[in-house]
């Protein structure tokens, strides 16, 4: 009987926890929210039960609730996206005191409140997204400046999460006007490729599988989906337009969460699928191996009812320590849970 | 005898039906005329709004292209070996050409909001690059 076992809680933020990550090694969990704080936790080595601890705080960055926070691949830049409609990138100096982060970059443009910031996985660019219905693509230039390569309206809403695609320069967009968009860069220039309909209301998150062919989205409407990636004159019959990939819905779960979800996690090491929800649960699914990919059923392997005394507001997998996962809530408090399969 | 005509081709049912009837056509020549004074003012609304919108969409679009005819004047002249940025003069041509676009009349085919949404965010995309902090308002007009 697979189980989701609570490793530690995580006090600390005064206030809304919005946001939580990993840095590529795994070893950094990093948070954000309403206190205008971004905080990194380290496994404390001294203890014995291996406890999570705060290590350091970042502040005096932004003026407003910070929305979303994201580590660079190289795991030395962190970028917060903050209500304030900045976004501040924060470098790792070395100095006699110990390691400190400083802020040493703030990229403005957006209208309004700034909702998610997003790495690519080359680190070349960077996205945002705002309430001013745009998604900005910064490039990260090699002497750690941000140029704007791209502001994209293609969204008539609010939106409301960026994420790369694992191995390409691909953006994927979630929006309050229930749909998902899909960017690339083509002659020197970013488009919208693919619009992404189903979901009857705003779609909150997104995530790839680590093939980058599968998308899991879960938005208002109480489900969650997966979209599967179809390249131009594929085997299956589905039909693809100008010479572009067609995403389409291959599965819908709902009738399981009885409230909305709100953020969704890939695991691309174990492929389980985990969610955050406004019921204040956290719940674990997996793709049935046994089902057929192009109609694949999820299978629900854990619920844990009371995950959090109020909504959770995101989960993120461990990329290095297997079925190790952080989640926060509204009740100031982050968790870090391991699963047992 | 034309009045003997006229007598018997007075038809007695005429003249109750046009005095049961007269309510009915009161409310249809009424409606006749109300119709065409409604069509008419309701043109000069129309013609009066789209005047208006067209102005407002129309100076917006040439503030666009004067900021952009501007800016690429301004860079082509200190276009200086080494300091030019091509990537702010790609990003202003490309603003440039799509206010080229813009068409002058209201084809109803084209989906000009969705254009002028690309423009305004081609604007800000070149905005970001100038690093200028320039926004169009329409407050900014002159009035006479």
């Amino acid at each position: 009987m697979a189980r989701l076992d609570e490793v530690c809680k995580l006090p600390g933020h005064q206030g809304i926890v919005w946001n939580v990550g990993w840095n590529h090694e795994g070893t950094i969990l990093i948070s954000c929210g309403e206190d205008k704080t971004v905080r990194l936790w380290a496994r404390n080595i001294n203890s014995e039960n291996n406890l999570w601890v705060c290590h350091s705080i970042l502040s005096d960055g932004h003026q407003r609730t910070i929305r979303s926070v994201s580590f660079s691949p190289c795991n030395k830049l962190i970028a917060s996206a903050s209500f304030d409609g900045t976004c501040c990138i924060w470098e790792k100096k070395t100095s006699t005191e110990g390691n400190q982060y400083e802020c040493t970059a703030t990229l403005e443009g957006h209208e309004n409140e700034v909702k998610c910031v997003a790495w690519s996985a080359s680190g070349s660019f960077l996205a945002t997204c705002s309430r001013d219905k745009s998604v900005w693509i910064w490039e990260v230039g090699e002497d750690g400046d941000f140029e704007c390569a791209a502001v994209l309206s293609a969204h008539t809403q609010d939106v409301k999460k960026v994420v790369w695609h694992p191995h390409q320069d691909i953006l994927a967009s979630a929006s309050y006007d229930n749909t998902v968009k899909l960017f690339c860069e083509e002659d020197d220039d970013w488009v919208c490729f693919g619009t992404l309909k189903s979901h009857d209301s705003t779609v909150w998150s997104l995530a790839f599988d680590s093939s980058g062919k599968n998308l899991a989205t879960c938005s208002d409407d109480r489900t969650i989906k997966i979209w599967k990636e179809y390249l131009p004159g594929n085997q299956f019959g589905i039909a693809t337009s100008d010479n572009t990939p067609t995403w389409k819905c291959v599965c819908t779960l709902s009738a399981v969460h009885p409230r909305a979800v709100y953020d969704i996690s890939w695991c691309h090491q174990t492929g389980l699928i985990a969610t955050a929800s406004g019921d204040d649960a956290i719940r674990i699914f997996r793709i049935d191996p046994e089902s057929d990919p192009h109609a694949p059923t999820l299978e629900q392997l854990v619920t844990v009812p009371r995950a959090h005394e109020q909504d959770v507001n995101s989960v993120a997998w461990n990329p290095v320590i297997t079925g190790l996962l952080a989640s926060c809530s509204d009740d100031m408090h982050l968790k870090v849970w391991q699963y047992k399969g | 005898m034309a009045v003997t005509t006229t007598v018997s081709d007075f038809d007695i049912q005429d003249a109750f039906d046009s005095l049961v009837l007269s309510e009915d056509n009161l409310v249809n020549k009424a409606y006749e005329e109300g119709l065409v004074h409604g069509e008419k003012v309701g043109f000069q609304e129309g013609f009066d709004l789209g005047n208006q919108k067209g102005a407002e969409i129309g100076s917006e679009i040439f503030f666009y292209r004067g900021f952009a005819k501007g800016w690429i004047a301004l860079l082509s002249e200190n276009e200086l070996p080494g300091e030019n940025n091509p990537k702010s003069v790609k990003a202003l041509k490309k603003l440039l050409k799509l206010l080229d676009s813009f068409p002058q009349g209201n084809p109803k085919s084209q989906d000009i909001i969705a254009l002028l949404q690309e423009i305004r965010a081609k604007f800000k995309h070149c905005c970001a690059i100038l690093k200028v902090d320039a926004s169009y308002s329409a407050k900014s007009q002159l009035s006479f």
